[in-house]
């Protein structure tokens, strides 16, 4: 350091500091090693709630009786595709399954 | 005009005729009563009377041009009158009069007074010319075609040369000017009140005429007027002596406060509905010159460092964006905060320099050997004066 000249050493003395008081003014995030670091989605605002309001509100969901009378059109509907021999199959014996033992 | 001129000569003769009523009934009793007393009273004299022809060709005669006949016209009219024996024919006559119209009406004789009442512009006779017109003008007169160039010119000079010394003065006149009928002082205004009262009483009352109290109202705001000059006369002119005198306005129109100026950008959406919010209103903007910040020149160089690309050199502006919270009013306190943070951190520049430059010196002295001779030299000396008494 002393071989340096003053005009260096005076250079060096502002700029000491300077990474670390910006990154603590303006918030940001420092990551010297360029590492990994989940801060980006931890900076993402919440939009969990803007994706749900995507899809309107049903209003048949809040009547009990019209879900019960659904779930037993759905039932009968499954019978009657089984005693036809198109239900769904036994686990181990469908499409995917039959894939993966090749 | 001559219509007019023939109604006022009947309207007079009427006022002439009621006047003279009574004027006659006085002249003719005494001759009454000096001849019953001597012998038989000879008739009234009659007064020659003027036919219903030679009245009508007067009258044609007037209307075809000859103007030297009216006055005849007027005698005439006069003798009818008081011969009393053409009431009807006359009142025909002047209903036909009034309902018939002037075809020739020379237009000079109203012409004339109204250019004596009203001094219109000259005619321009080429109007293809009008702009060399207009420039002749303006320059011939100087207050022609004013606009507010042309005022703050005239209010710049005459600030620069001393007649306006201050502008809060002329401002007054001003106001004065357009609420004059409160200039006068108190003391003349129930004066001349008290007069008009007075004067008008006397009216009412019989004592004087409306003329007489006219003329008399007149010659009291005369005498008002000329004390009121006295009055000024005797105040001190002002003068103008002092050449290029600085404005003395008072209150500036500048904001108070000390620091530099923060000029804040910010977008307000109006949409439909009662919900003022809009993503768009969030975001703030807060520039500010970055020589009015009083830094010096190490902390200027650090500020630079510090903010990067938010400072443009050109314009020597700073400029910082916050879009961080919802409100548009914590973003704005947001940028203040950063602000002030940056200004300090710049502001240590000054002690790192400082330290960096004792160190420098301290390598530099450290690295001389005679310097660390003497000093150890020193040193000893003093460690062996204390052992001493000890």
């Amino acid at each position: 350091m002393a071989s340096g000249s003053l005009k260096n050493m005076l250079s060096e003395a502002i700029n000491k500091g300077v990474v670390e008081s910006r990154a603590r003014i303006f918030g940001h995030q420092l990551n010297p090693t360029g590492q990994q670091t989940p801060h980006k989605l931890l900076r993402m605002k919440l939009f969990g709630e803007k994706v749900a309001q995507w899809y309107p509100h049903d209003i048949k969901k809040d009547d009990p009786l019209v879900m019960a009378r659904q779930e037993q059109e759905r039932l009968s509907k499954l019978e009657m595709l089984k005693r036809r021999g198109k239900g769904p199959p036994k686990k181990g014996q469908g499409r995917r399954a039959a894939k993966r033992n090749k | 005009m001559r219509r007019t001129l023939l109604r006022n000569a009947t309207l007079y003769t009427r006022n002439l005729l009621h006047q003279s009523a009574p004027a006659f009934d006085a002249s003719t009793r005494p001759q009454l009563r000096l001849f019953c007393s001597n012998e038989t009273p000879p008739p009234v004299p009659q007064i020659d009377d003027v036919d219903n022809k030679e009245l009508k060709a007067q009258i044609e005669s007037y209307f075809k041009g000859d103007e030297q006949v009216l006055p005849s016209i007027m005698e005439t009219i006069l003798k009818r009158k008081l011969s009393g024996k053409h009431e009807d024919t006359d009142d025909e006559l002047m209903e036909e009069l009034r309902m018939r119209p002037l075809d020739d009406v020379d237009d000079r004789d109203f012409e004339s007074d109204f250019e004596n009442i009203h001094d219109t512009d000259e005619e321009i006779d080429d109007l293809y010319n009008a702009r060399d017109v207009v420039m002749k003008r303006m320059v011939k007169d100087e207050y022609f075609n004013m606009d507010d160039k042309k005022w703050d010119d005239i209010v710049e000079d005459g600030i620069k040369h001393g007649l306006l010394r201050d502008t809060k003065e002329c401002e007054e006149i001003l106001e004065d000017m357009l609420s004059w009928d409160k200039l006068l002082p108190d003391e003349i205004k129930q004066k001349v009140e008290v007069k008009f009262n007075e004067l008008g009483d006397m009216c009412e009352k019989g004592e004087l005429e409306p003329e007489e109290a006219y003329e008399q109202f007149k010659k009291f705001e005369d005498e008002i007027v000329a004390e009121y000059l006295d009055k000024m006369e005797k105040e001190e002119a002002p003068q103008f002596d002092d050449t290029t005198v600085p404005d003395k306005k008072k209150d500036l129109d500048d904001p108070p406060g000390e620091g530099p100026i923060l000029r804040w950008q910010t977008r307000v959406v109006f949409a439909p509905g009662g919900d003022a919010w809009h993503p768009k209103n969030r975001k703030v903007k807060l520039s500010v010159t970055v020589k009015e910040l009083g830094l010096s020149k190490y902390q200027f160089r650090r500020l630079r460092e510090l903010v990067g690309k938010r400072y443009h050199p050109g314009r020597d502006e700073l400029t910082i964006t916050s879009e961080r919270f919802e409100h548009r009013e914590e973003n704005r306190k947001d940028c203040l905060r950063t602000l002030l943070h940056l200004i300090e951190e710049a502001g240590k520049a000054n002690k790192l320099v400082d330290d960096a430059r004792s160190s420098y010196v301290k390598e530099r002295l450290r690295a001389n050997p005679a310097f660390m001779e003497r000093l150890h030299a020193k040193s000893m000396r003093l460690r062996e004066s204390n052992q001493v008494p000890a």
